[in-house]
Protein backbone atom coordinates (compact mmCIF):
# COMPACT_ATOMS: atom_id res chain seq x y z
CA UNK A 1 0.00 0.00 0.00
CA UNK A 2 1.20 3.70 -0.77
CA UNK A 3 0.15 6.62 1.70
CA UNK A 4 0.25 10.29 -0.50
CA UNK A 5 1.17 13.60 0.63
CA UNK A 6 1.05 16.42 -1.41
CA UNK A 7 2.88 20.32 -1.03
CA UNK A 8 0.46 22.61 -2.07
CA UNK A 9 3.26 25.28 -1.63
CA UNK A 10 5.16 23.94 -4.54
CA UNK A 11 2.17 22.93 -7.01
CA UNK A 12 1.75 24.96 -10.04
CA UNK A 13 -1.26 23.76 -11.70
CA UNK A 14 0.38 21.58 -13.96
CA UNK A 15 -2.61 19.60 -13.88
CA UNK A 16 -0.47 16.11 -14.71
CA UNK A 17 -1.62 14.69 -11.47
CA UNK A 18 -5.57 14.75 -12.28
CA UNK A 19 -4.78 13.41 -15.87
CA UNK A 20 -2.91 10.21 -14.99
CA UNK A 21 -5.01 9.54 -11.57
CA UNK A 22 -7.96 10.83 -11.95
CA UNK A 23 -9.37 9.58 -8.72
CA UNK A 24 -6.69 10.25 -6.55
CA UNK A 25 -6.23 13.73 -7.36
CA UNK A 26 -8.57 16.63 -8.41
CA UNK A 27 -7.31 20.88 -8.79
CA UNK A 28 -9.06 23.67 -7.16
CA UNK A 29 -11.26 24.86 -9.20
CA UNK A 30 -10.39 28.65 -8.53
CA UNK A 31 -6.55 28.27 -8.52
CA UNK A 32 -5.83 25.02 -10.17
CA UNK A 33 -3.91 24.08 -7.10
CA UNK A 34 -3.79 20.09 -6.45
CA UNK A 35 -6.56 18.52 -4.55
CA UNK A 36 -6.04 14.92 -2.33
CA UNK A 37 -8.77 13.08 -3.10
CA UNK A 38 -7.82 9.98 -1.44
CA UNK A 39 -4.68 9.73 0.89
CA UNK A 40 -4.53 5.85 0.77
CA UNK A 41 -5.65 4.79 -2.56
CA UNK A 42 -6.51 1.22 -3.22
CA UNK A 43 -3.72 -1.26 -5.53
CA UNK A 44 -5.87 -0.77 -8.55
CA UNK A 45 -4.44 2.94 -8.26
CA UNK A 46 -1.26 2.42 -7.50
CA UNK A 47 0.31 2.61 -10.82
CA UNK A 48 -1.49 5.50 -11.74
CA UNK A 49 -0.50 6.78 -8.37
CA UNK A 50 3.22 6.40 -9.43
CA UNK A 51 3.05 7.65 -12.79
CA UNK A 52 2.15 10.81 -11.31
CA UNK A 53 4.54 11.28 -8.54
CA UNK A 54 7.01 10.79 -11.44
CA UNK A 55 4.99 13.00 -13.91
CA UNK A 56 4.34 16.14 -11.87
CA UNK A 57 6.74 19.07 -12.48
CA UNK A 58 7.51 20.25 -9.36
CA UNK A 59 7.97 17.39 -7.72
CA UNK A 60 4.82 18.13 -5.34
CA UNK A 61 3.31 14.64 -4.71
CA UNK A 62 5.03 11.96 -2.32
CA UNK A 63 4.42 8.56 -1.86
CA UNK A 64 5.10 6.67 1.50
CA UNK A 65 5.47 3.08 0.80
CA UNK A 66 3.75 1.06 3.73
CA UNK B 1 16.70 23.48 -48.99
CA UNK B 2 16.33 19.53 -48.63
CA UNK B 3 18.09 17.46 -46.55
CA UNK B 4 18.86 13.87 -47.77
CA UNK B 5 19.01 12.03 -44.51
CA UNK B 6 16.57 9.55 -42.99
CA UNK B 7 14.27 11.23 -40.46
CA UNK B 8 14.97 8.70 -37.31
CA UNK B 9 18.56 9.50 -37.83
CA UNK B 10 18.33 12.84 -37.87
CA UNK B 11 16.07 13.01 -35.16
CA UNK B 12 18.93 11.20 -32.43
CA UNK B 13 21.46 13.53 -34.07
CA UNK B 14 19.41 16.75 -33.17
CA UNK B 15 18.77 15.14 -29.71
CA UNK B 16 22.70 14.82 -29.10
CA UNK B 17 23.72 18.10 -28.65
CA UNK B 18 23.46 19.78 -32.41
CA UNK B 19 23.49 22.42 -33.33
CA UNK B 20 26.00 23.67 -30.51
CA UNK B 21 29.84 23.67 -31.43
CA UNK B 22 32.50 22.80 -29.01
CA UNK B 23 34.08 25.49 -26.80
CA UNK B 24 37.47 26.63 -27.40
CA UNK B 25 39.93 25.04 -25.43
CA UNK B 26 37.39 22.02 -25.33
CA UNK B 27 37.98 20.71 -29.30
CA UNK B 28 38.14 16.96 -27.78
CA UNK B 29 34.98 17.74 -26.09
CA UNK B 30 32.20 14.51 -26.86
CA UNK B 31 29.07 16.66 -27.46
CA UNK B 32 27.45 13.20 -27.02
CA UNK B 33 29.23 12.78 -23.85
CA UNK B 34 27.61 13.10 -20.34
CA UNK B 35 28.09 17.20 -20.36
CA UNK B 36 30.02 18.61 -23.17
CA UNK B 37 31.74 22.25 -23.10
CA UNK B 38 29.67 24.04 -25.80
CA UNK B 39 29.45 27.55 -27.55
CA UNK B 40 26.13 28.14 -28.24
CA UNK B 41 24.97 30.08 -31.51
CA UNK B 42 24.10 33.23 -29.17
CA UNK B 43 28.49 32.74 -28.45
CA UNK B 44 28.02 31.79 -25.12
CA UNK B 45 29.57 29.06 -23.41
CA UNK B 46 28.12 26.49 -21.32
CA UNK B 47 28.28 23.08 -20.19
CA UNK B 48 25.21 20.86 -21.71
CA UNK B 49 23.87 17.95 -19.90
CA UNK B 50 22.42 14.95 -21.73
CA UNK B 51 22.07 12.44 -19.12
CA UNK B 52 18.41 11.65 -17.87
CA UNK B 53 18.80 12.05 -14.38
CA UNK B 54 21.13 15.62 -14.88
CA UNK B 55 18.64 17.15 -16.97
CA UNK B 56 16.08 16.52 -14.43
CA UNK B 57 18.09 18.14 -11.52
CA UNK B 58 19.29 21.26 -13.94
CA UNK B 59 15.50 21.81 -14.65
CA UNK B 60 13.89 20.86 -10.47
CA UNK B 61 16.56 21.81 -7.96
CA UNK B 62 15.99 25.78 -8.13
CA UNK B 63 18.85 25.95 -5.34
CA UNK B 64 21.18 25.23 -7.45
CA UNK B 65 20.04 27.12 -11.03
CA UNK B 66 18.38 30.03 -11.71
CA UNK B 67 16.32 30.96 -14.68
CA UNK B 68 17.49 34.16 -14.93
CA UNK B 69 19.40 34.06 -17.80
CA UNK B 70 15.98 33.26 -19.82
CA UNK B 71 15.25 29.57 -21.21
CA UNK B 72 16.48 29.92 -25.04
CA UNK B 73 18.63 33.18 -24.96
CA UNK B 74 21.54 30.87 -25.84
CA UNK B 75 20.00 30.70 -29.02
CA UNK B 76 19.51 34.37 -29.82
CA UNK B 77 22.52 35.86 -30.65
CA UNK B 78 20.18 39.62 -30.55
CA UNK B 79 18.63 38.40 -27.04
CA UNK B 80 22.42 37.98 -25.71
CA UNK B 81 24.09 39.55 -23.06
CA UNK B 82 20.55 39.22 -21.67
CA UNK B 83 17.95 42.27 -22.16
CA UNK B 84 17.24 43.43 -18.74
CA UNK B 85 14.21 42.02 -16.93
CA UNK B 86 11.40 43.60 -18.07
CA UNK B 87 8.34 44.41 -15.75
CA UNK B 88 6.46 40.12 -15.58
CA UNK B 89 8.85 38.78 -17.50
CA UNK B 90 8.01 35.41 -15.58
CA UNK B 91 10.02 33.20 -18.01
CA UNK B 92 13.37 34.53 -16.39
CA UNK B 93 11.96 34.86 -12.78
CA UNK B 94 13.07 32.21 -9.85
CA UNK B 95 10.95 31.05 -6.86
CA UNK B 96 7.82 33.34 -5.11
CA UNK B 97 7.99 35.49 -8.03
CA UNK B 98 7.93 33.19 -10.47
CA UNK B 99 4.71 31.29 -8.96
CA UNK B 100 2.64 34.22 -8.55
CA UNK B 101 2.75 34.56 -12.38
CA UNK B 102 2.67 30.82 -12.85
CA UNK B 103 -0.73 30.69 -10.50
CA UNK B 104 -2.49 33.23 -12.19
CA UNK B 105 -2.99 32.18 -15.98
CA UNK B 106 -1.44 28.40 -15.43
CA UNK B 107 -5.17 27.36 -14.36
CA UNK B 108 -6.36 28.55 -17.94
CA UNK B 109 -4.38 26.35 -20.11
CA UNK B 110 -3.58 23.34 -17.08
CA UNK B 111 -6.95 22.35 -15.58
CA UNK B 112 -7.64 18.92 -16.33
CA UNK B 113 -11.54 19.75 -16.36
CA UNK B 114 -10.98 23.08 -18.57
CA UNK B 115 -9.47 20.80 -21.46
CA UNK B 116 -12.55 18.80 -21.27
CA UNK B 117 -14.70 21.59 -21.64
CA UNK B 118 -12.11 22.49 -24.58
CA UNK B 119 -12.18 19.39 -26.33
CA UNK B 120 -15.29 20.10 -28.14
CA UNK B 121 -13.87 23.25 -29.48
CA UNK B 122 -10.68 21.82 -30.81
CA UNK B 123 -12.72 18.90 -32.10
CA UNK B 124 -15.03 21.88 -33.96
CA UNK B 125 -11.67 23.77 -35.19
CA UNK B 126 -10.08 20.56 -37.16
CA UNK B 127 -13.36 19.40 -38.70
CA UNK B 128 -13.81 22.72 -40.25
CA UNK B 129 -9.80 22.88 -41.20
CA UNK B 130 -10.12 19.58 -42.95
CA UNK B 131 -13.45 20.73 -44.43
CA UNK B 132 -11.67 23.56 -45.88
CA UNK B 133 -8.47 21.78 -47.47
CA UNK B 134 -11.07 19.13 -49.02
CA UNK B 135 -11.38 21.47 -51.92
CA UNK B 136 -8.63 23.09 -52.22
CA UNK B 137 -6.11 22.30 -55.37
CA UNK B 138 -3.42 19.66 -53.91
CA UNK B 139 -0.86 18.82 -53.10
CA UNK B 140 -1.74 20.99 -50.22
CA UNK B 141 0.83 22.16 -47.65
CA UNK B 142 -0.50 20.29 -44.41
CA UNK B 143 1.74 22.85 -42.17
CA UNK B 144 0.35 25.66 -43.74
CA UNK B 145 -3.51 24.89 -44.39
CA UNK B 146 -4.12 22.44 -41.41
CA UNK B 147 -1.38 22.77 -38.73
CA UNK B 148 -1.03 26.63 -38.32
CA UNK B 149 -4.72 27.17 -38.83
CA UNK B 150 -5.56 25.01 -36.09
CA UNK B 151 -3.39 26.01 -33.04
CA UNK B 152 -3.62 29.47 -33.97
CA UNK B 153 -7.53 29.45 -34.16
CA UNK B 154 -7.23 27.36 -30.57
CA UNK B 155 -5.59 29.85 -29.31
CA UNK B 156 -7.86 32.81 -30.67
CA UNK B 157 -10.74 30.50 -29.06
CA UNK B 158 -9.33 30.64 -25.61
CA UNK B 159 -8.50 33.97 -25.80
CA UNK B 160 -11.20 35.05 -27.75
CA UNK B 161 -9.64 37.31 -30.10
CA UNK B 162 -10.59 37.37 -33.73
CA UNK B 163 -8.52 34.81 -35.80
CA UNK B 164 -8.71 37.40 -38.75
CA UNK B 165 -5.57 39.14 -36.47
CA UNK B 166 -3.72 36.08 -36.81
CA UNK B 167 -0.72 37.61 -38.92
CA UNK B 168 0.03 39.54 -35.89
CA UNK B 169 0.60 36.58 -33.62
CA UNK B 170 2.10 34.77 -36.46
CA UNK B 171 4.64 37.48 -36.91
CA UNK B 172 5.44 37.52 -33.27
CA UNK B 173 5.85 33.75 -32.74
CA UNK B 174 8.17 34.04 -35.98
CA UNK B 175 10.13 36.67 -34.06
CA UNK B 176 10.50 34.74 -31.15
CA UNK B 177 11.89 31.83 -32.60
CA UNK B 178 14.17 32.80 -35.56
CA UNK B 179 17.52 32.93 -35.09
CA UNK B 180 18.37 34.87 -37.80
CA UNK B 181 15.84 37.54 -37.88
CA UNK B 182 16.69 41.03 -37.74
CA UNK B 183 16.62 42.59 -34.55
CA UNK B 184 14.56 45.56 -35.30
CA UNK B 185 12.06 43.91 -37.41
CA UNK B 186 11.87 41.35 -34.19
CA UNK B 187 11.39 44.28 -32.14
CA UNK B 188 8.37 46.05 -35.01
CA UNK B 189 6.93 42.29 -34.52
CA UNK B 190 6.78 42.27 -30.34
CA UNK B 191 5.87 45.98 -30.03
CA UNK B 192 2.48 45.29 -32.61
CA UNK B 193 1.48 42.41 -30.34
CA UNK B 194 1.63 44.10 -27.50
CA UNK B 195 -0.16 47.48 -28.57
CA UNK B 196 -3.07 45.31 -29.34
CA UNK B 197 -2.66 42.89 -26.01
CA UNK B 198 -3.35 46.98 -24.65
CA UNK B 199 -6.22 47.57 -26.43
CA UNK B 200 -7.58 44.04 -25.54
CA UNK B 201 -6.99 44.96 -21.82
CA UNK B 202 -8.80 47.98 -22.09
CA UNK B 203 -11.65 46.32 -23.43
CA UNK B 204 -12.09 42.45 -21.37
CA UNK B 205 -12.16 45.22 -17.87
CA UNK B 206 -15.14 46.92 -19.68
CA UNK B 207 -16.80 44.12 -20.96
CA UNK B 208 -15.41 40.78 -19.19
CA UNK B 209 -16.21 37.76 -21.54
CA UNK B 210 -15.80 34.45 -20.73
CA UNK B 211 -12.12 34.20 -21.72
CA UNK B 212 -8.82 33.65 -20.05
CA UNK B 213 -7.59 37.11 -20.20
CA UNK B 214 -10.69 38.06 -18.15
CA UNK B 215 -10.49 35.64 -15.88
CA UNK B 216 -6.78 36.56 -15.20
CA UNK B 217 -8.07 40.17 -14.77
CA UNK B 218 -10.56 39.45 -12.25
CA UNK B 219 -8.57 36.97 -10.50
CA UNK B 220 -5.33 38.93 -10.24
CA UNK B 221 -8.06 42.21 -8.82
CA UNK B 222 -9.93 39.80 -5.89
CA UNK B 223 -6.17 38.89 -4.73
CA UNK B 224 -3.71 40.64 -2.45
CA UNK B 225 -0.84 41.67 -4.79
CA UNK B 226 -3.41 42.77 -8.35
CA UNK B 227 -1.14 42.39 -11.39
CA UNK B 228 0.10 45.94 -12.49
CA UNK B 229 -1.36 46.83 -16.38
CA UNK B 230 2.24 45.90 -17.53
CA UNK B 231 2.47 43.01 -15.79
CA UNK B 232 -0.60 42.19 -17.56
CA UNK B 233 0.68 43.06 -20.54
CA UNK B 234 3.28 40.46 -20.40
CA UNK B 235 0.76 37.58 -19.44
CA UNK B 236 -1.29 37.87 -22.33
CA UNK B 237 1.68 38.48 -25.04
CA UNK B 238 3.15 35.57 -23.62
CA UNK B 239 -0.60 33.28 -23.94
CA UNK B 240 -1.19 34.65 -27.37
CA UNK B 241 2.33 34.56 -28.93
CA UNK B 242 3.79 31.41 -27.26
CA UNK B 243 3.02 27.72 -28.01
CA UNK B 244 0.64 27.89 -31.75
CA UNK B 245 3.49 27.96 -33.92
CA UNK B 246 5.59 24.91 -31.48
CA UNK B 247 2.50 23.02 -31.39
CA UNK B 248 1.91 23.36 -35.73
CA UNK B 249 5.50 22.81 -35.83
CA UNK B 250 5.13 19.09 -33.98
CA UNK B 251 1.86 18.03 -35.88
CA UNK B 252 3.69 18.93 -39.25
CA UNK B 253 6.45 16.90 -38.10
CA UNK B 254 4.48 13.99 -36.27
CA UNK B 255 2.61 13.79 -39.60
CA UNK B 256 5.86 13.42 -41.52
CA UNK B 257 6.69 10.59 -39.22
CA UNK B 258 3.94 8.88 -39.61
CA UNK B 259 4.79 8.89 -43.51
CA UNK B 260 8.35 7.40 -42.69
CA UNK B 261 7.10 5.04 -40.53
CA UNK B 262 3.74 3.16 -42.38
CA UNK B 263 3.83 0.37 -39.60
CA UNK B 264 3.35 2.89 -36.96
CA UNK B 265 0.41 4.67 -38.60
CA UNK B 266 -1.37 1.75 -39.45
CA UNK B 267 -0.66 0.48 -36.48
CA UNK B 268 -2.50 3.53 -34.88
CA UNK B 269 -5.03 3.80 -37.97
CA UNK B 270 -6.07 0.33 -36.34
CA UNK B 271 -6.59 1.45 -32.83
CA UNK B 272 -6.74 5.12 -32.16
CA UNK B 273 -7.17 4.73 -28.42
CA UNK B 274 -3.37 4.46 -28.79
CA UNK B 275 -3.01 8.66 -29.63
CA UNK B 276 -2.59 9.77 -25.94
CA UNK B 277 0.74 7.36 -25.65
CA UNK B 278 1.04 7.52 -29.39
CA UNK B 279 1.34 11.61 -28.72
CA UNK B 280 3.83 11.87 -25.58
CA UNK B 281 5.99 9.27 -27.48
CA UNK B 282 6.38 11.88 -31.00
CA UNK B 283 7.18 14.13 -28.33
CA UNK B 284 10.38 12.46 -26.92
CA UNK B 285 11.36 10.95 -29.80
CA UNK B 286 11.46 13.64 -32.24
CA UNK B 287 13.97 16.46 -32.03
CA UNK B 288 11.63 19.10 -30.33
CA UNK B 289 14.27 21.86 -28.58
CA UNK B 290 17.45 22.99 -28.32
CA UNK B 291 17.94 22.66 -24.59
CA UNK B 292 16.89 24.73 -21.81
CA UNK B 293 19.03 27.61 -20.37
CA UNK B 294 19.87 27.91 -16.91
CA UNK B 295 22.37 29.49 -14.62
CA UNK B 296 24.34 27.90 -11.78
CA UNK B 297 23.94 29.44 -8.88
CA UNK B 298 26.22 27.59 -6.45
CA UNK B 299 29.36 25.90 -7.38
CA UNK B 300 28.62 22.08 -7.98
CA UNK B 301 29.50 19.27 -9.86
CA UNK B 302 27.75 17.37 -12.65
CA UNK B 303 28.91 13.79 -14.43
CA UNK B 304 32.74 14.16 -12.70
CA UNK B 305 32.57 17.88 -14.31
CA UNK B 306 33.14 21.02 -11.53
CA UNK B 307 30.11 23.57 -12.19
CA UNK B 308 30.62 27.15 -10.92
CA UNK B 309 28.59 29.41 -9.30
CA UNK B 310 27.94 31.59 -12.64
CA UNK B 311 28.31 29.29 -14.93
CA UNK B 312 25.64 28.59 -17.77
CA UNK B 313 24.32 25.03 -17.93
CA UNK B 314 22.01 23.58 -21.00
CA UNK B 315 19.82 21.22 -20.18
CA UNK B 316 19.65 18.92 -22.88
CA UNK B 317 16.18 17.42 -23.08
CA UNK B 318 16.47 15.97 -26.65
CA UNK B 319 19.66 13.80 -25.39
CA UNK B 320 17.64 12.96 -22.13
CA UNK B 321 14.36 11.87 -24.01
CA UNK B 322 17.30 9.10 -25.65
CA UNK B 323 18.97 8.17 -22.66
CA UNK B 324 18.88 4.36 -22.98
CA UNK B 325 19.21 4.13 -19.00
CA UNK B 326 15.64 5.27 -18.63
CA UNK B 327 13.72 4.31 -22.24
CA UNK B 328 14.33 0.77 -23.07
CA UNK B 329 15.53 0.93 -27.07
CA UNK B 330 14.85 4.94 -27.59
CA UNK B 331 16.08 5.20 -30.93
CA UNK B 332 12.53 3.35 -31.56
CA UNK B 333 9.54 4.95 -31.86
CA UNK B 334 6.90 2.93 -30.16
CA UNK B 335 3.58 4.65 -30.53
CA UNK B 336 2.18 2.76 -27.22
CA UNK B 337 5.46 2.89 -25.16
CA UNK B 338 4.44 3.49 -21.06
CA UNK B 339 5.21 4.42 -18.81
CA UNK B 340 6.88 7.29 -20.50
CA UNK B 341 7.93 10.05 -18.20
CA UNK B 342 9.66 12.50 -21.41
CA UNK B 343 11.29 15.93 -20.18
CA UNK B 344 10.33 17.52 -23.52
CA UNK B 345 7.84 19.42 -21.71
CA UNK B 346 10.31 20.24 -19.12
CA UNK B 347 10.25 19.79 -15.27
CA UNK B 348 10.10 21.88 -12.34
CA UNK B 349 8.13 24.88 -11.77
CA UNK B 350 9.13 26.35 -15.53
CA UNK B 351 7.87 23.19 -17.24
CA UNK B 352 5.45 24.28 -20.06
CA UNK B 353 2.60 25.75 -18.76
CA UNK B 354 0.77 24.13 -22.48
CA UNK B 355 1.84 21.39 -21.67
CA UNK B 356 -2.21 19.63 -21.73
CA UNK B 357 -3.11 21.97 -24.02
CA UNK B 358 -0.70 21.23 -26.20
CA UNK B 359 -1.59 17.37 -26.22
CA UNK B 360 -5.60 18.24 -26.36
CA UNK B 361 -4.53 19.33 -29.61
CA UNK B 362 -2.43 17.23 -31.05
CA UNK B 363 -4.48 13.93 -30.01
CA UNK B 364 -7.67 15.23 -31.54
CA UNK B 365 -5.95 15.96 -35.22
CA UNK B 366 -4.04 12.88 -35.30
CA UNK B 367 -7.01 11.00 -34.24
CA UNK B 368 -9.40 12.95 -36.77
CA UNK B 369 -7.13 13.49 -39.73
CA UNK B 370 -6.25 9.68 -40.09
CA UNK B 371 -10.00 8.88 -39.62
CA UNK B 372 -11.33 11.57 -41.71
CA UNK B 373 -8.43 11.04 -44.31
CA UNK B 374 -7.02 7.80 -44.26
CA UNK B 375 -5.50 7.91 -47.92
CA UNK B 376 -3.09 11.07 -46.85
CA UNK B 377 -0.23 9.88 -48.07
CA UNK B 378 3.10 12.38 -48.69
CA UNK B 379 3.33 14.30 -51.81
CA UNK B 380 7.03 13.82 -52.52
CA UNK B 381 9.51 11.47 -50.86
CA UNK B 382 10.13 11.97 -47.35
CA UNK B 383 13.67 12.63 -47.41
CA UNK B 384 12.95 15.86 -49.99
CA UNK B 385 10.56 17.89 -47.54
CA UNK B 386 12.23 20.62 -46.64
CA UNK B 387 12.93 21.29 -43.06
CA UNK B 388 13.27 24.69 -41.25
CA UNK B 389 16.83 25.88 -41.37
CA UNK B 390 16.63 29.40 -38.70
CA UNK B 391 13.92 28.26 -36.74
CA UNK B 392 14.74 27.27 -32.70
CA UNK B 393 12.10 24.48 -33.47
CA UNK B 394 12.79 22.10 -35.92
CA UNK B 395 10.09 20.58 -38.09
CA UNK B 396 9.35 20.19 -41.49
CA UNK B 397 9.18 23.77 -43.33
CA UNK B 398 6.22 22.20 -45.46
CA UNK B 399 4.23 18.91 -46.06
CA UNK B 400 3.40 18.74 -49.00
CA UNK B 401 0.24 16.08 -49.11
CA UNK B 402 -2.24 14.32 -51.36
CA UNK B 403 -5.52 12.62 -50.80
CA UNK B 404 -8.32 10.82 -52.75
CA UNK B 405 -11.33 12.60 -50.26
CA UNK B 406 -11.89 13.82 -47.13
CA UNK B 407 -14.64 11.57 -45.55
CA UNK B 408 -17.78 13.51 -43.97
CA UNK B 409 -17.43 14.35 -39.97
CA UNK B 410 -18.52 11.44 -37.87
CA UNK B 411 -22.29 10.95 -36.71
CA UNK B 412 -22.58 11.45 -33.17
CA UNK B 413 -25.07 8.67 -32.21
CA UNK B 414 -27.47 10.13 -30.00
Amino acid sequence: MIHVETDTDLCIASGVCAMTAPAVFDQDADSGLVVLLDADPGEEQTAAVREAATLCPNAVISLIER
Amino acid sequence: MSVNTELSARAADRARGCPFAAAPGHEDTDLNGPVARVRTPAGIDAWMVNRYEDVKDVLSDTTRFSSAAGSINHMLPRMWPPQPMEPGDFNRMDGAEHLRFRRAFGIEIGAAKRMDALRPSVQRIVDEALDAIAGAEQPVDFHELFSKPVTTAVIADLMDVPYADRQLFHDSAAAALDISMDPEIATAAFDKLKAYVRKLLVDRRENPGDDALSHIIARSEAGDRPFTDDELESIGFALISAGFDVTAGMLTFIMLTLFEFPAEMARLVADPSLAPTAVDEFVRFLPGDVGILRQAVADTEMGGVQIKAGDYVIAGIGAAGHDESVFPDPETLDLARTPNSHLSFGRGPHACVGQQLARLELRVALETVLRRVPSLRCAVPVAEVPLRQDNIVPGPAHLPVLFDAVLPVREETP
